[in-house]
């Protein structure tokens, strides 16, 4: 079945001279989904999220966010009003106070949560007379998430949403995504922590060198992605490029292991064929299948 | 205090349900504020000192021309230490006021979209749903009412400070020049926004507009007395422009100077907009 989508990019690309920051980029974001953006530092993703958003402009390709095309000055703003996001850095204005920021911030949206604005005040302790600027960074990236989670947004693209907040915040934080999502939101996440993707997204797609190297659900990765090792005399004349799913081919002495997102039983097959012995099929986290995938992009 | 215990700032948040527009000049405000305050205070000191000064300079003078009948004055002296119009121009609207106004104007026009990329909030405001024209244009109308409060309280405290020195001034001939005054801060607080839109990097800007304002006073200007110029060199010359003739009379405003200056200006903010709205950030 398939599901309208919140953000679709085509070939979207970013260059800076002869820097591809961005390469090519095609991707679905389906409304409602909560997915998870990862990628190294520098990999693109920011510089991605920024063109999504009309900050930068596309070099190529295009895209869409909530039917909106992000070239068109005009559509971004309309995209904007149903959108909450929060910036890597969380900077805020230093020279407003907690309160003031608040107040600055719902004069933009109609769809202002007072309730949720109020709950999180409570929650997150939040000294509302205090400038911004004297806040600590947990504190800052707090004030940055209630504004983001108080716009009533359809969509909410949070960039690190849990960085430099302690543990006991960090999955409040994590509740609050997914009962945005819950309530309607679709979520845009980028992440350092693949714990907390693996908790809450049902999608992930990884960047590596501003090329898109895995674009699946959480579930096909548990119940998909599987590690097939065997053991050979010699595993480096083993070739298994001709057969799909195998994404990666790794050796380690004398044993060839295999990540592979489909076709586990012809490649199980093909290991046996091929003389490899103590063949294993094994689960794989999340964890393993994003490492896999770095280096892929070039 | 903490979480949603009333506080003064939440009388803010009832406000701010205005609209956008009310918000957006509540945030220009809010950059601009320390520095349009220190200009004010600026502006008063400078007006109130020249003017209360002029009892003490007119008796030094007297005396000097009693006690010393050889030194030769200048030829503008007799003018300005018997016509207190001409006192005020000499000392305010062609020096002392008028170095501090461009001066101040630019650091007014300092800022936006380019700064907040470097202090790493430009995120945070182009993620609001209000177009770049929009941010630019709460500004650049906050800066210019700024720029032109500075002008009336330089004209209220030259009125109120003569007052107090019995001498009659003519309200003529101060609005006149306060209007030069703010025209040429107009100018220089369009050049601000040019080069904040135009210059990268936190202090890069602030740096460059006064290395500029700096280049005209101290460097151009005393080398440019008594050179000839043309027509256009002389409707290029914004201090002339702030400065215009000394009386209060149509013939004291150089029309085509101001005009020029003023397209200049215009033709500074729409290149802004135009840099500004096409930049990545």
């Amino acid at each position: 079945m398939m599901f309208p989508c919140v953000i679709e990019t085509d070939k979207l690309s970013k260059s800076y001279g002869s820097f591809e920051a961005v390469r090519e980029l095609s991707l679905l974001v389906e409304k409602g989904s909560i997915t998870g953006f990862l990628g190294q530092n520098g990999a693109g993703k920011s510089t991605t999220i920024k063109m999504l958003l009309g900050m930068m402009r596309p070099s190529h390709g295009g895209g869409r966010v909530l039917g909106h095309d992000i070239a068109d000055p005009k559509a971004s703003l309309a995209m904007r009003q149903r959108i909450a996001y929060v910036a890597e850095d969380k900077r805020l204005y230093d020279y407003m106070t907690v309160g003031q920021l608040i107040a600055f911030t719902k004069a933009f949206y109609p769809t202002w949560r007072e309730d949720v604005e109020k709950e999180l005040l409570e929650e997150f302790r939040l000294p509302v007379d205090r400038v911004t600027k004297k806040l600590s960074k947990g504190m800052r990236t707090q004030t940055a998430l209630l504004l983001a989670f108080s716009k009533g947004a359809e969509l909410l693209v949070l960039d690190e949403p849990s960085e430099g907040l302690d543990p006991v915040i960090a999955e409040r934080v994590l509740q609050l995504t997914v009962r945005a999502a819950a309530d309607g939101a679709s979520v845009f996440f980028s992440s350092h922590q693949i714990a907390e993707v693996e908790q809450i997204a049902d999608r992930v797609l990884m960047i590596d060198r501003g090329r898109l190297v895995l674009d699946t659900s959480l579930d096909a990765v548990r119940e998909k992605f599987r590690r097939i090792r065997a053991v050979y005399e010699h595993p480096e004349s083993v070739d298994l490029r001709s057969l799909a799913g195998a994404r990666r081919v790794h050796i380690d002495g004398r044993v060839l292991s295999v990540i592979a997102s489909e076709n586990v039983d012809a490649i199980a097959a093909r290991l046996h064929e091929t003389q490899g012995t103590a063949i294993e099929v094994l689960p794989v986290t999340l964890k393993e299948v994003l490492l896999d995938s770095i280096g892929t992009g070039k | 205090m903490t979480g949603s215990q009333p506080s003064p700032a939440f009388s803010v948040n009832r406000h701010s349900r205005r609209g956008p527009w009310h918000a957006l000049f509540y945030k220009a405000w809010f950059e601009t504020r320390s520095r349009f305050l220190t200009g004010l205070i600026v502006v008063i000191a400078i007006c109130a000192f020249m003017t209360l000064l002029h009892p003490y300079k007119i008796a030094m003078w007297k005396r000097d021309l009693i006690q010393h009948p050889e030194w030769k004055d200048p030829i503008w002296s007799f003018a300005v230490h018997t016509n207190y119009a001409t006192y005020l121009w000499h000392y305010l609207y062609q020096d002392m006021l008028q170095k501090v106004f461009l001066i101040l104007a630019v650091l007014l026009g300092i800022g936006g979209l380019g700064r907040e990329a470097s202090h790493g909030t430009a995120g945070l405001t182009l993620a609001l749903p209000v177009s770049r024209k929009t941010l630019l244009a709460s500004r650049a109308a906050v800066g210019a009412i700024e720029v032109g409060l500075l002008g009336f309280v330089a004209f209220l405290t030259i009125v109120v400070c003569s007052r107090a020195i019995r001498i009659d001034y003519s309200l003529t001939h101060g609005l006149l020049h306060a209007g030069l005054i703010v025209a040429g801060g107009l100018v220089g607080f369009a050049a601000g926004l040019l080069i904040s839109a135009t210059v990268e990097g936190e202090h890069a800007p602030t740096l460059v507009a006064l290395s500029i304002v700096g280049m005209l006073f101290y460097v151009m200007a005393p080398y440019s007395d008594g050179v000839p110029t043309s027509l256009l060199v002389g409707a290029l010359n914004l201090v002339g422009v702030m400065s215009g003739g000394s009386g209060s009379g149509l013939a004291d405003v150089p029309w085509t100077g101001l005009a020029v200056s003023l397209t200049i200006a215009s033709l500074s903010v729409y290149y802004a907009f135009y840099r500004s709205t096409s930049r990545d950030y």
